[in-house]
């Protein structure tokens, strides 16, 4: 129990610098908007702040966070599946539902250091073609039309390609996750 | 089936179907689980890709800071929750971010822009596949509106009036005044006889205003992930993400005046890059300095240009007498440290500097060259440096694991102290595609200390390694720059080893007692000083280390000697060469170093194209040759 207010706020400082990033990743993860993810991170702390008083520190203080950020996340859902009616954006809103039903302690429960260490090991595990696209796209920023011109292939191909990457590399980090968590 | 779900799914994540295309993959996910499943899993792998791929640790610490102060200002009593809370706390958030943004200064620019996210309503920077948001904003209908008009304005040939929507491409002339709304929300004032002769529609790399004279007045909205408002004028270009500024254009000259923000501002003949804070303005034009002057201050007087047409032409011999050099990659130079290795050799520098010139491996003896260089063992820190630097400037994509490996020798051989020795090879394997290269902590050869002059290369050498997209180590780049602050001397310079210590605030020791520094390690120690804290994120203008080097050079300036130095002087204009432009200064002092150094090297040059006397050994001609091909190409290209 944090009896003064200057207790409380040293300890929401901490929360914020230890778990933001991990949290932003999360929410990242299930919005595609950094805005927003930014946005419900300051909501979730915002939470956290008013029921720093519950927190109890004996237990693991990251899945506390986790479950308050998962209410805002469903929140939102909520708020923007009422806002948006438009036909096209149905594949949004099954995505988001379907994002939205995972268990939040299933995921990003590596710290930022952690999941870019996995991120690397995993890569250095992929062929290096698959790893040149993986750069490409990933920190040049180029689509898959422009790698395809690049690579004197079809787009398709180049989708093809990076959609299996992109299943290589899910199933080493969450590999690697797992060790670590067993 | 499956393929054509995959090809779905992956252009789905690229944000690149068609209508069709979407209705096909909903029908799909929507009447089997397993699809679904598979959709969800690419959009969770991409979007994790895209987050670990995009933040700096120094983007992080803001951010994290900003939440803090954020919801530590909305400490608001439980259960007084607004109805409406996210948009007030949207509005407080935006708030307190942009003053935060005033303070701290963190206006980013080139690719580390990348990292900022948008302020409030700006799209994500790729098309990628987003949940719903509760805001939807629609398309604007023009690039851009004028809103207020006073006189006469043509859009192309026809006459227009107050409310008059700007398409892209059109060209605008004003004759009094104008105020123009983009589609993005930037405000430009332009003033009277001002022409803007295109406006370039907004793409996912942002906009291109095309400024052909008069005055231009920008509050530029703040741009998202990626993009920049581009200004280009006829002898200029301002790359700008958010910020308050003023442009005033001739057919001559560009004169940039930034109030707030930060501008990447490129003077487009002999081109060279300034950042110009706010509170500053630089002028580009024939003549006149380019560099940073507080708003206010007078412009300098005209300095006696360097003529392009002569340096051309002494470039020319130069890179001819260095082509007809044979055996380049036969000059070494050994002693016991580096065990038999090589600890320099001219092959490297060489390379450098014809590709400086703008030689490329269609020139058969720089092909022939860059084979001998890349069938070479990495073995030391200066070849390894300068050969980084060759193939970044060559072609940073086909090189990139060959600098990916030479990341890794220069990761791997920081001594403990921070500096750099002559090194020793690697054994860590770097895979093809390695982006990101870190400390081999197998690596036990890593020695207690090193020298200051292998330490500069060092930090040239990685410099030009994140330029190739190669991600450093930041404990190396931290390490690095806390061995520069911790080696100054008293009064300012740099030595080759560990000085007296400088300390801001406090006085001078007497040069008597103090351990001298020299020239070309001061300018060296400023540039790697601002390569770490570029790297790093870090303010550097200001930097009171930074400073006193740079008060020292200009104290001592010479572009005929190493000060405080008995050889070594063309290294030294090639310092800086390299200290002006990573600092963003055309001054040392009142000392203008290129035109000074320029007008000295244009008269010392030999007939046959080298420069050193001719009874000098070739390889000492071959490395004057070189610094001197590299200060007068400004071989140091910001970004």
């Amino acid at each position: 129990m944090i009896q003064t207010d200057a207790g409380r706020r040293e300890l929401l400082r901490e929360l914020v610098l230890t778990y933001q990033a991990r949290l932003r990743s999360y929410l990242y993860s299930r919005t595609g908007n950094a805005e927003i993810a930014d946005d419900l991170a300051q909501e979730t702390f915002l939470a956290v702040f008013r029921r720093i008083d519950q927190y109890d520190s004996s237990r693991p203080v990251w899945p506390w966070i986790m479950g308050i950020a998962r209410n805002e996340l469903l929140n939102y859902y909520r708020a923007a599946s009422t806002a948006r009616r438009r036909v096209d954006d149905r594949l949004d809103l099954l995505v988001a539902q379907r994002l939205a039903a995972d268990d939040p302690h299933e995921a990003a429960v590596e710290s930022i250091d952690e999941q870019k260490q996995s991120l690397s090991a995993c890569l250095r595990r992929l062929a290096p073609r698959a790893r040149e696209l993986v750069t490409l796209i990933y920190i040049e920023r180029m689509n898959c039309s422009e790698v395809a011109k690049l690579w004197k292939q079809t787009s398709g191909a180049v989708r093809t390609a990076i959609y299996r990457i992109r299943k290589a590399l899910e199933t080493c980090m969450q590999g690697k996750i797992s060790r670590r968590v067993v | 089936m499956t393929e054509r779900l995959e090809h779905l799914i992956a252009g789905y994540v690229e944000g690149a179907l068609s209508q069709g295309e979407r209705q096909e993959l909903t029908r799909l996910v929507s009447s089997d689980p397993q699809a679904m499943e598979r959709l969800a899993e690419q959009v969770k792998v991409h979007r994790t890709l895209e987050f670990l791929t995009r933040r700096t640790p120094e983007t992080e610490r803001r951010t994290a800071m900003r939440i803090l102060q954020s919801v530590q200002a909305k400490k608001r009593p439980a259960g007084r929750r607004e109805t409406r809370r996210r948009s007030s706390f949207r509005r407080n958030w935006t708030w307190i971010a942009a003053a935060a943004a005033i303070v701290v200064g963190i206006f980013l620019y080139g690719s580390r822009a990348k990292e900022e996210r948008p302020e409030v309503q700006a799209p994500p920077p790729r098309k990628t596949p987003e949940a719903p948001v509760v805001k939807v904003v629609p398309p604007p209908s023009a690039e851009a509106r004028i809103e207020r008009l006073q006189g006469k304005a043509f859009l192309g040939k026809n006459e227009v009036a107050e409310g008059a929507e700007i398409a892209p491409g059109q060209s605008l002339e004003v004759a009094e005044l104008a105020e123009v709304r983009l589609s993005d929300g930037t405000r430009l004032i332009l003033g009277p006889n001002t022409t803007i002769a295109s406006l370039s529609p907004a793409t996912d790399r942002g906009r291109t205003i095309t400024v052909e004279r008069g005055r231009v007045e920008a509050d530029v909205a703040k741009q998202p992930d990626g993009r920049s408002i581009v200004f280009l004028t006829p002898n200029a270009e301002a790359r700008v993400l958010g910020t308050r500024l003023a442009l005033v254009v001739t057919p001559t000259s560009s004169r940039l005046e930034v109030q707030e923000g930060r501008v990447e501002f490129v003077r487009l003949v002999n081109p060279v890059n300034l950042i110009v804070d706010g509170g500053f303005y630089a002028v580009a034009e024939k003549g006149v300095p380019f560099t940073l002057r507080p708003l206010g201050e007078q412009e300098p007087p005209a300095d006696p240009d360097v003529d392009q047409a002569t340096l051309d032409r002494a470039i020319q011999r130069a890179s001819g007498w260095l082509l007809d050099q044979s055996n380049l990659d036969e000059i070494f130079e050994t002693d016991g440290r580096t065990q038999g290795a090589p600890k320099f050799s001219v092959l490297e520098l060489a390379i450098l500097a014809l590709v400086q010139v703008g030689f490329n491996e269609t020139e058969p003896k720089l092909k022939e060259l860059l084979d001998i260089m890349l069938n070479r063992p990495l073995q030391s820190t200066y070849t390894v440096a300068l050969q980084a630097m060759a193939l970044q400037k060559l072609d940073p994509i086909q090189y990139r694991h060959r600098i990916a490996q030479c990341a890794q020798f220069l990761v791997d051989n920081q001594a403990k102290n921070g500096q750099w020795c002559y090194g020793a090879p690697t054994p860590t394997v770097v895979p093809p595609g390695t982006i990101v290269v870190m400390r081999d902590p197998e690596f036990d050869k890593r020695p207690p200390s090193g020298d200051n002059s292998n330490s500069h290369f060092a930090a040239l050498g990685l410099r030009a390694c994140a330029a190739a997209g190669i991600k450093i180590d930041r404990e190396v780049l931290e390490l690095g720059l806390k061995w520069w602050i911790e080696s100054q001397c008293s009064d300012g310079s740099w030595g080759y080893q560990k000085g007296d210590g400088f300390k801001a605030g406090r006085p001078k020791n007497p040069p008597s007692e103090s351990k001298p520094g020299f020239g070309s390690m001061t300018v060296g120690a400023i540039a790697a000083m601002c390569i770490y804290s570029q790297l790093l994120d870090r303010e550097y203008k200001r930097d009171p280390s930074i400073l006193a080097g740079i008060d020292w050079t200009a104290r001592r300036f010479s572009v005929t000697q190493n000060p405080n130095s008995d050889n070594w002087y063309r290294y030294n204009l090639f310092g800086l060469e390299r200290a002006g432009i990573l600092y963003g200064t055309a001054q040392f002092g009142s000392n203008e170093w290129y035109p000074a150094g320029a007008n000295h090297l244009l008269g010392a040059q030999r007939a046959e194209g080298f420069w050193g006397r001719p009874e000098i050994e070739v390889r000492s001609r071959v490395i004057e040759t070189c610094f001197a091909v590299l200060f007068l190409t400004r071989a140091t290209v910001l970004r």
